[in-house]
């Protein structure tokens, strides 16, 4: 073979997700990487690109259009499942589960796309903690809102000081098994309905 | 305790039964807590299935066959059928442009039978063979369904070999308008709403629907994983009495609304509740339809075989027939 390198293929609708892989396949050492996003000319992508390895995230539509162009296709060299190769059935399983799935020439040894398909899962696994954590930073960062906003109107028509208004919003929360967004939501539609 | 049951979906109209099974109270009747995963690929719920996150599916009825034998990309997933979910009302729609070329060179065919329309496409590839022009492209929803199926036999009643003389790829319905809008495609087979859409915005014309082409022909089907409904024959049947009443709901007209409403929710199929009412009328088994009918086997092969996807011996297929169990739909609605 001319060139040992494989030349990988990242398909994926999320271009942050794929920049993410992107760069962690690069940092692994595989430098013929390219990405694609979704693309009403998909045949004629690849075509030009010509991977050895697809990697595309498994809940993309695109997936049905990759399966029927490698079944009947006479140029593009044909790519098989990874899931077809069953010998490796707890990377099958760790790859469902982040989403990730991935199409291989034909004839590409087993022992090197291994590590490039881990790779992906790796990377796919933690782009979704990051994504996670923003939501909850973003949730917590809304919660706190609400209860500045709860103590605020307690302090302005209860006339409670900050410190009152807050642990009246606390025991309440403690009482009722409650949390305290969920309170500080409750005094904010009370008020609301009010004025 | 309600047993939980995961089934996987595509959002398409007809899921419609697995949907207002979990929605409308049939399955927690039974005792059963139904989870629903939506799929937005064959590919992706094919997967599913095989690698047993959930345990059955709304799925094509050529694709449960494929992946009990083997050929559909994953190792062979032994399946059951216990309930036949609808005869959906596909049609193929092709771009004006050829639309035109075909009534211009045969016009009497065009205005004749649609099922024999394609007759009219033979004088439209010579003249583009003549040319030097590349083949027409066409594209379904998926390799293994009867989309496919039936445009190929559409092509044949009309003397055309869908295999060698156009293009035949797959493209995910919701790219289908653009892409023939654009020009990158010339015509598809797909279910609705994605025929009236390409008519509403004037880039398609409807050449024929399923009616005049394959009216008996069997869509989708209730696949189960096999080991897992032996596993519980009371849980199955509960599940496949669950699914045979949401079916006879949406059968009534009278609940066709509401039915709309459900459909239209982004979780579902999340498309506008009007144009899914306007779809559903004709996408619904007739009732008594869901149970599966081992002949719908041997016509689905017949099918496969034509399309050069899979060509088995007699005693083969006669073991293909016993996937669809009329029996557990039977013993579940005794």
């Amino acid at each position: 073979m001319a060139n040992p390198e494989p030349n990988i293929l990242i398909i994926d609708g999320n271009p942050d997700r794929a920049a993410v892989v992107e760069r962690g396949l690069v940092e692994s050492g595989w430098v013929r990487v390219s990405t694609i996003g979704p693309s009403v000319n998909l045949l004629a992508r690849i075509q030009a690109l010509a991977p050895d390895v697809i990697i595309i995230d498994l809940e993309n539509p695109d997936r049905d259009t990759l399966e029927q162009m490698f079944q009947v296709s006479r140029v593009v060299q044909r790519p098989i499942a990874m899931f077809v190769d069953q010998s490796d059935s707890q990377m099958i399983h760790a790859a469902i589960e982040a989403g990730v799935s991935a199409y291989v020439v034909d004839g590409l040894r087993q022992d090197r796309i291994k590590p490039i398909v881990e790779t992906a899962i790796t990377r796919f696994n933690a782009f979704d903690r990051l994504r996670r954590e923003r939501d909850e930073a973003q949730s917590k960062l809304q919660d706190r809102k609400q209860v500045e906003k709860a103590k605020g109107l307690l302090m302005k028509h209860r006339s409670l000081s900050e410190e009152d208004a807050y642990t009246l919003m606390r025991r309440t929360a403690m009482k009722q098994n409650r949390k305290l967004s969920d309170i500080a939501q409750s005094v904010i539609t009370a008020f609301e309905m009010e004025l | 305790m309600a047993e939980i049951v995961k089934l996987g979906f595509a959002p398409l109209v007809d899921c419609a039964i697995p949907v207002a099974a979990a929605e409308g109270g049939f399955a927690s009747a039974e005792g059963i807590d139904l989870v629903l995963d939506r799929a937005p690929s064959w590919a992706a719920l094919r997967d599913k299935l095989a690698f047993g996150r959930v345990e059955g599916a709304h799925i094509l009825a050529p694709l449960a066959l494929a992946l009990h034998q083997g050929i559909a990309g994953v190792p062979a997933t032994p399946l059951v059928v216990p309930v036949s979910l609808g005869l959906a009302n596909n049609a193929i729609t092709l771009s004006m442009e050829l639309y035109e070329r075909m009534v211009a060179a045969a016009p009497e065919v065009m205005a004749g039978p649609p099922g024999l329309r394609a007759r009219a496409l033979r004088p439209v590839i010579d003249a583009d063979r003549a040319a030097g022009k590349p083949f027409l492209s066409f594209v379904t929803v998926f390799h293994f369904s009867c989309h496919h199926y039936e445009l190929l036999k559409w092509l044949a009643d009309g003397g055309i070999d869908g295999r060698s003389e156009v293009n035949i790829g797959v493209i995910a319905p919701p790219r289908m308008v653009e892409s023939l809008a654009a020009g990158w495609i010339d015509g598809y087979c797909a279910g609705e709403p994605w025929n009236l859409r390409a008519v509403q915005r004037g880039v398609g014309q409807v050449v024929v629907t399923k009616a005049d082409i394959r009216p008996d022909g069997l869509e989708k089907v209730l696949g189960l994983r096999a080991d897992w409904a032996a596993a519980d024959p009371d849980r199955t049947s509960a599940l496949i009495r669950a699914i045979v009443k949401a079916a006879d709901w949406c059968a009534d007209p009278a609940n066709r609304g509401d039915l709309a409403r459900l459909l239209a929710e982004p979780r579902h199929v999340g498309l506008a509740a009007d144009l899914i009412a306007e779809t559903l009328a004709g996408a619904m088994p007739a009732p008594n339809r869901n149970r599966p009918d081992p002949a719908d086997v041997g016509r689905l092969l017949a099918e496969m075989a034509a399309a050069g996807q899979l060509d088995l011996p007699v005693e083969q297929q006669e073991a293909l027939t016993t996937v669809w169990r009329a029996d557990l739909y039977d013993g579940a609605m005794a």
